[in-house]
Parts: C-alpha cells; sequence; structure tokens
C-alpha cells in the first residue's frame, strides 16, 4: 500500500516515513501543501491513503483536503492536527477528511487507523450534493436551486437531503419517517406529505411538473434531470 | 448615582483583554509544542523497531514514550483549563 505524506517538519516526515515502511507500507513525503495538491491530483491512483499535516507551507491542509475533494478525488485523508479541540475537528472531518490524528500519536494507532480506511470501500460521496440545477452542501447546510439560496426549515431540509442521497429512486414515506423522524415520534404518516408539499412549493412553485415527482401509493421520486 | 472613580474606569476591558492574551499565548505554546513532541515519540518507537538494541537501551526508550505521553496529556488539560467555559 502506498502512503502520500504531506508534511513540512523534514524530521517528523522521516520518522513516519520509517515506521510506516517498518509496517511495510511504501511512503513519499512533499514539504508543500500546493505540491502535495498537485502530486495526488496527477497521481490520484497511485496512493491509497494520504496523510496530511494542517500547517504546511503555500496551502494548508484543510485547504488542500477541500481542494482535493473539489477535484473528485476520493483516496482516504488522515489529517495530523496540534488541534485537538472538538471544534477543530469537526471542521476538518467536514472539510473532507476521513479521519484525523492529534499529536503526539503512535504507530500503532496511525497503523490501525490506516486499515480502517483501507477497508472501506473506494467510492465516497461528494461533499456538495448535486441534482440538475440543485445543489446542497451538508458541511454549511445551504441548498441552492439555480445560483438561488432556498430558506428551507430544519425538515425540508433533511427531506432534500434524504432525496439528493437517493436521486431518481422511488422513496416510500416510510422510509422518510424512519430516517428523518426520530423513533419515539407517534403521529400521522400525512406529516411527510405536509412537508414535502411544503418543500415541493420552495423548490417549483406552482408547476405541477416540478422535480419532485409523486409516486401515486408509494412516495416520491426526486428527478435528475428537471432544472428551472 | 455613584460613578466610579476614575482610575476604575475601564479595568474591566483590560482585565478580559489580559486573559484573552493569557489564552491565546497558552493554546498557541501548547500547538508549538506539540510537534516537537511528535516528533521525539515518533523517533522513539522507531528506535524501538529495531532488533539490535539492548534491553537497557529498550527500557529506556519505553520510559521516554511514557513520559512524552504524560507531557501531551498535561498539555491538553493546560489547554483545557484556559479555554473559556460554555
Amino acid at each position: 500500500m502506498k502512503i502520500l505524506l504531506i508534511e513540512d517538519e523534514q524530521k517528523l516526515a522521516d520518522a513516519l516515513k520509517k515506521g510506516l515502511e517498518a509496517e511495510s507500507y511504501s511512503v513519499d513525503i512533499v514539504t508543500d501543501g500546493s505540491k502535495g495538491l498537485t502530486r495526488i491530483s496527477l497521481h490520484r491512483t497511485d496512493y491509497d491513503v494520504v496523510i496530511l499535516d494542517l500547517n504546511l507551507p503555500s496551502l494548508s491542509g484543510d485547504q488542500v483536503c477541500i481542494q482535493m475533494r473539489e477535484k473528485g478525488i476520493t483516496v482516504p485523508v488522515i489529517i495530523l492536527t496540534a488541534q485537538a479541540d472538538v471544534d477543530s475537528k469537526v471542521r476538518l472531518l467536514m472539510s473532507g477528511a476521513d479521519d484525523y490524528l492529534a499529536k503526539p500519536f503512535s504507530f500503532a494507532e496511525l497503523n490501525a487507523r490506516i486499515q480502517a480506511l483501507l477497508r472501506r470501500p473506494v467510492a465516497v460521496l461528494p461533499q456538495v450534493l448535486v441534482s440538475g440545477d440543485i445543489e446542497l452542501n451538508p458541511s454549511t447546510r445551504r441548498a441552492v436551486r439555480a445560483g438561488k439560496e432556498m430558506a428551507l426549515t430544519l425538515k425540508e431540509y433533511g427531506l432534500l437531503e434524504y432525496f439528493m442521497r437517493h436521486k431518481n429512486q422511488v422513496v416510500n414515506r416510510e422510509d422518510l419517517l424512519t430516517h428523518l423522524w426520530d423513533f419515539n415520534y407517534v403521529g400521522f404518516s400525512n406529516i411527510v406529505d405536509v412537508h414535502v408539499k411544503n418543500l415541493r412549493r420552495k423548490l417549483d412553485g406552482d408547476n405541477p411538473d416540478g422535480v419532485l415527482e409523486t409516486v401515486r401509493g408509494i412516495g416520491y421520486r426526486l428527478r435528475s434531470g428537471v432544472v428551472v | 448615582m455613584n460613578t466610579p472613580e476614575p482610575s476604575t474606569q475601564g479595568a474591566l476591558p483590560r482585565v478580559y483583554d489580559v486573559s484573552l492574551l493569557h489564552q491565546e499565548l497558552i493554546t498557541s505554546m501548547a500547538h508549538e509544542l506539540r510537534t516537537p513532541i511528535a516528533i521525539i515519540r515518533a523517533d522513539t518507537e522507531v528506535a524501538l523497531m529495531s532488533r539490535n538494541i539492548s534491553d537497557e537501551l529498550r527500557l529506556t526508550l519505553g520510559r521516554t514514550i511514557e513520559e512524552v505521553d504524560r507531557m501531551a496529556v498535561r498539555i491538553t488539560a493546560l489547554v483545557e483549563s484556559v479555554r473559556p467555559k460554555a
């Protein structure tokens, strides 16, 4: 397995390379953020994992990660960070990182995390969900249609995200109730219809042939080919 | 209505500024220390991977890792101690 290590502290990079090679990984070191991004962009299929430091010259680690994901590079990323607080960890994971390790760390833990990532299926979902002219960014919780931001309630946002993760599939009301309402919810299933109706109005106005199709007796389908 | 003495006016913002500076300094120093500590730990672990070291050296390197981990715990505690409480 081949690892791209993007780390500007040469001593740490050398120690990591030695330790990882002892675990039978092959390791390439790049000491600069921009150069690291270029390397992974040009050789995306060569690497199985990227280990990324945060404070890098020319381009920070989180920007490298964000731009990798924007370019559709799905190689798993582990970020090494000196910032161990919750906010930083959340920000890193939302930037597209798959995992993080706070410095200092043990090789045993690093190795275990690399192995855990290698067990995952190769493809990952893109950071921004796109269906036709609708874009939804789960990290910023913004939904945009034809370039115009939509003001959605929490439930409408949840419904749209679920539909976009299952675009062109028929989604039944029970699925929506299971995934978007809590286990203890006791109510009528037409609550789903009410929220879908509101979402549909925000998506398509009064257009009866909009993006959100009702599949009679079953549920709904988000059609990806329909644009405003 | 009593007005504060001139010497105490603006004292609270100044105390707040100093406290914020103190917090930033501690957090920044803690972050700066984590990388050298990570280097010491990684180098020590790599040295421990070698089969050609004496038992005595192995023991010393093991103790180095224990102490490095203790330092890391203290650093985390230090950062937590100056973090504003929610």
